[in-house]
Parts: C-alpha cells; sequence; structure tokens
C-alpha cells in the first residue's frame, strides 16, 4: 500500500518536472514565431467553429491522451496519436471518446452475445426443452 | 412451449428489421462509369480485433507506404476497447506522411472509388443495440448488379449488395476515409475540411507532406487565401523565405484586408533585410486591425528595432 503511494508520489514529482522542462521549452519555441500568424490560427478563423483558447485545447489533448493510457496504450504512442490532431478535432473528440465506436469492438459483442444465450438457455430450461441451469426449476 | 419460443425468436428478429430500416433511395452521380474494379489494392487478412491495423495498411501499401498490419498494430490499436477509433487511423496515417481525408455518403464512395482511390469504409454488422464495428475497404462498384466489392474480413473482392452495405453503413454514420498520397486532392474534397486535413500533417510533424498538400490546394482552390497563407507558412517553415514572400505577397493582393497576410509577409520580408518594405506591410497589419492586432504591433515594434540597430 504504502510502496504505491510511494510510487504515484513519485510519478506526481517526475510529471512535475517534465511540466516544468517542456514549459522552458516552449519559452524558447515561441519567440521565433511569435511574429507569425499560424496556419493553425489563419485556418480557425474561415472555419465555423468557435475559437478556442489554448489552455483549453492543451486540457482536452491531456483527456485523451489520458483515456487511451486508461485503455492500456503506451504513453508515449498515446501522446504521438493525440498530436498528429488537429485542435477541431481534438475539441470534438474529447467530449465524447467514451462514446466513440471502435472496430472491431469484439467485447462489446460477444457479451452481449452471451448474454442473449444465458437468457435463451433460461427461456428454454423453463419451458422444459433444456437442462443447463441447476437453479431453473423445471416443470 | 415451442410456439413460444419461435414467437421469442421471431420477435427479436422483427426489432432487428424495424432499427436496420427501409433500404435508402439511391442518389447517384450521374458521371461516373457503371463499374468500377480497383486491382491495384493489396489484401490483407483481419484478424478478428486487428481489422483496423489491416484496413489502413491496405490504403498505406495502396499509396505505396511499406507498412504491415502488424506495425500498424502499435499505432492504432487500442486494448481498452478491442478496436481502433476512427481518430486513431487518422492520426497513424498522418504519421505516415498521408492526408487523411474523410468522406460521407454513396455518392462521394462511388466518386472516389471512380477515381481509383480505394475508400476505406465503417460498418456496424450488427445492430444498433448489439453493435459489431468493422473496417473494410471498398475497391470497386458494380452499378449493374447493384453491388460493392470490398476487401473484408478473410476474403479480397468480396462482392456485397449494395443495399445490405448501405445498412451497415449508415448504422456507422456512412463514415469512410480517403488515405492519399500528400498533393493529390481527394474526392467530393471541399476547401475547409481539405485545408484542416493538410493541417493535420503539419500536427503529425510532416512538414514536407503538409507543404505538398497546400501548394495542391493553391492549384484546386486558386482564389483561396487561406490556402496561400497556409503554403506561406509551409515554405518559411522550411527555410524557403523568397517563395514564402511571394505567397504572402499574392495573399495580400487577393484580400488587401487580411491584416494577418500582411503581417507576416513584413516578417518574412524583415528576416530578407527588406527593412523599409517589412515597416510598412508591418504597419498596414497594425492598421487594419483584427484579431491578431497585438502580433502585428510586435510585429512592427521587431522591425523598427531592427531598422534601429542598422548602422
Amino acid at each position: 500500500m504504502t510502496e504505491m503511494k510511494h510510487s504515484s508520489s513519485l510519478k506526481k514529482t517526475v510529471a512535475g518536472i517534465m511540466t516544468v522542462v517542456f514549459g522552458f521549452l516552449c519559452l524558447f519555441a515561441v519567440p521565433a514565431q511569435a511574429t507569425l500568424v499560424g496556419t493553425a490560427d489563419i485556418l480557425q478563423v474561415g472555419s465555423e467553429d468557435p475559437v478556442h483558447p489554448q489552455g483549453t485545447l492543451d486540457r482536452d489533448r491531456r483527456h485523451i491522451s489520458q483515456k487511451l493510457q486508461s485503455w492500456g496504450v503506451d504513453p508515449a504512442e498515446a501522446e504521438a496519436r493525440v498530436n498528429a490532431m488537429t485542435d477541431g478535432e481534438v475539441t470534438l473528440l474529447a467530449g465524447k471518446i467514451d462514446q466513440m465506436p471502435a472496430g472491431a469492438g469484439l467485447l462489446e459483442f460477444l457479451a452481449i452475445m452471451a448474454l442473449l444465450g444465458f437468457i435463451t438457455l433460461v427461456i428454454t430450461d423453463i419451458i422444459g426443452l433444456t437442462d443447463v441451469f441447476t437453479f431453473v426449476k423445471k416443470q | 412451449m415451442t410456439r413460444a419460443l419461435f414467437l421469442f425468436v421471431g420477435l427479436i428478429l422483427l426489432a432487428g428489421c424495424a432499427i436496420s430500416g427501409p433500404p435508402l433511395p439511391k442518389p447517384l452521380p450521374g458521371h461516373i462509369p457503371d463499374q468500377a474494379h480497383l486491382a491495384d489494392v493489396p489484401f490483407h487478412e483481419q484478424a478478428a480485433l486487428y481489422c483496423g491495423p489491416a484496413a489502413l495498411a491496405m490504403v498505406l501499401q495502396w499509396s505505396e507506404v511499406a507498412v504491415g498490419p502488424d506495425d500498424l498494430v502499435a499505432q492504432v490499436f487500442t486494448p481498452g476497447r478491442q478496436g481502433s477509433l476512427q481518430s486513431e487511423l487518422i492520426s497513424a496515417a498522418r504519421r505516415h506522411g498521408r492526408l487523411a481525408y474523410p468522406i460521407y455518403g454513396m455518392g462521394c464512395l462511388l466518386e472516389a472509388v471512380a477515381a481509383g482511390m480505394p475508400v476505406v469504409v465503417f460498418q456496424n454488422l450488427g445492430l444498433g443495440w448489439l453493435p459489431r464495428w468493422h473496417y473494410a475497404v471498398a475497391v470497386g462498384y458494380d452499378l449493374v448488379q447493384d453491388e460493392v466489392i470490398l476487401h473484408t474480413g478473410r476474403r479480397a473482392d468480396r462482392r456485397v449488395g449494395r443495399a445490405v452495405f448501405e445498412r451497415t453503413w449508415r448504422r456507422a454514420g456512412h463514415w469512410a476515409l480517403l488515405v492519399l498520397p500528400p498533393g493529390e486532392i481527394p474526392a467530393c474534397a471541399d476547401e475547409q475540411p481539405y485545408l484542416q486535413a493538410a493541417l493535420g500533417l503539419q500536427h503529425a510533424d510532416r512538414p514536407d507532406a503538409a507543404q505538398s498538400a497546400f501548394e495542391a490546394a493553391t492549384r484546386q482552390w486558386p482564389q483561396s487565401v487561406a490556402a496561400r497563407m497556409a503554403l506561406g507558412n509551409a515554405l518559411y517553415g522550411a527555410g524557403q523565405t523568397a517563395a514564402a514572400a511571394a505567397a504572402f505577397r499574392t495573399a495580400t493582393q487577393m484580400d488587401a484586408g487580411n491584416a494577418a497576410a500582411f503581417n507576416n509577409l513584413a516578417h518574412v520580408l524583415a528576416e530578407q533585410g527588406l527593412l523599409a518594405e517589412a515597416e510598412a506591410a508591418a504597419r498596414h497589419a497594425v492598421q487594419l486591425g483584427g484579431s491578431h492586432q497585438a502580433i502585428s504591433r510586435q510585429t512592427l515594434e521587431e522591425i523598427r528595432q531592427r531598422a534601429a540597430a542598422q548602422p
């Protein structure tokens, strides 16, 4: 238990350090382009999407990345997948990533099939066609 | 009792029919041939959970990227969802330097195949309440037989009735994806979504591919200021300062009220050492105002500082 707590606080420390490091990298990266209006900004003005402040976008990107990680995707890989999305895509996806279907998504299908099979067998047990479950009172 | 069972099963089937609904009417583009079959799309058998990686591998290989389904599993498969999200297919295509462009509906699908482009299609092979999500690749159609030809599951070139395909496709929102070499304009392309797709290449850290895509956009939509600006930024990023300046200058000529165009032109001119011209452009950008005025002011300020520092 304490070990787990320890490792989570370690993770937090590492995350904190990384945030600071990347924060500094951003500071260095920004001035070179500061007086150029970037392509993302230019394309945003033309589209009908509302303009999203950078803070919201960063949070949405983090949210998607964390979701992917919670589904077993390696952290660096999750980051790479999110980085390749445009701001508009990130905004759309962040709100509904849980509801987005995944092809093949077999797990869901098999679970419902199993449930259907179970219900069918209970019914056929009840009407005396089968004798699978002992908890069903046979006629 | 047996009758009750039949009734039960019958009800389930009826419910299924009710959900899938009647087949759609047949809106078709009039200018395409009756039949088309792309023979040059490689086929990969789709293992149970890996229809996403396999479908993507087929279209990526068609677009001359040497990558197999096994390599793509790491980039598009999400274990916790036992499958691949549409966004993940898009991201992976971009990371391989390919333009990923979603299209919707039968008209666009037929147009794409007729133009020689294979189409990744997202289907729900099951029912609304019993979904079985699947990615296949449309490689042909036959309007005479009313069929669509798919690379799907374990079969290459499987012919599926168009009505059945339409239903499974509609249950997945009629979503389809074109994966193309950058520089090719997708079938059914519109300017805004195309530019966003090209911008995606930049996000995926494929600046060369993005530049080709933006160049194609300026040819396809010659009146598009946004395309010209995007190309200018891409050229500037690639160190082609003179070409970038030319693109921004064209943008200012196309839209004399575009502050961002004047600002970016000023920035690049300053970099070329043309400070007087740069200052004029920057001043004009500040005068025009708009949402980027803070940037324009900074550009002007920096140019003045540079001019002052010169002997």
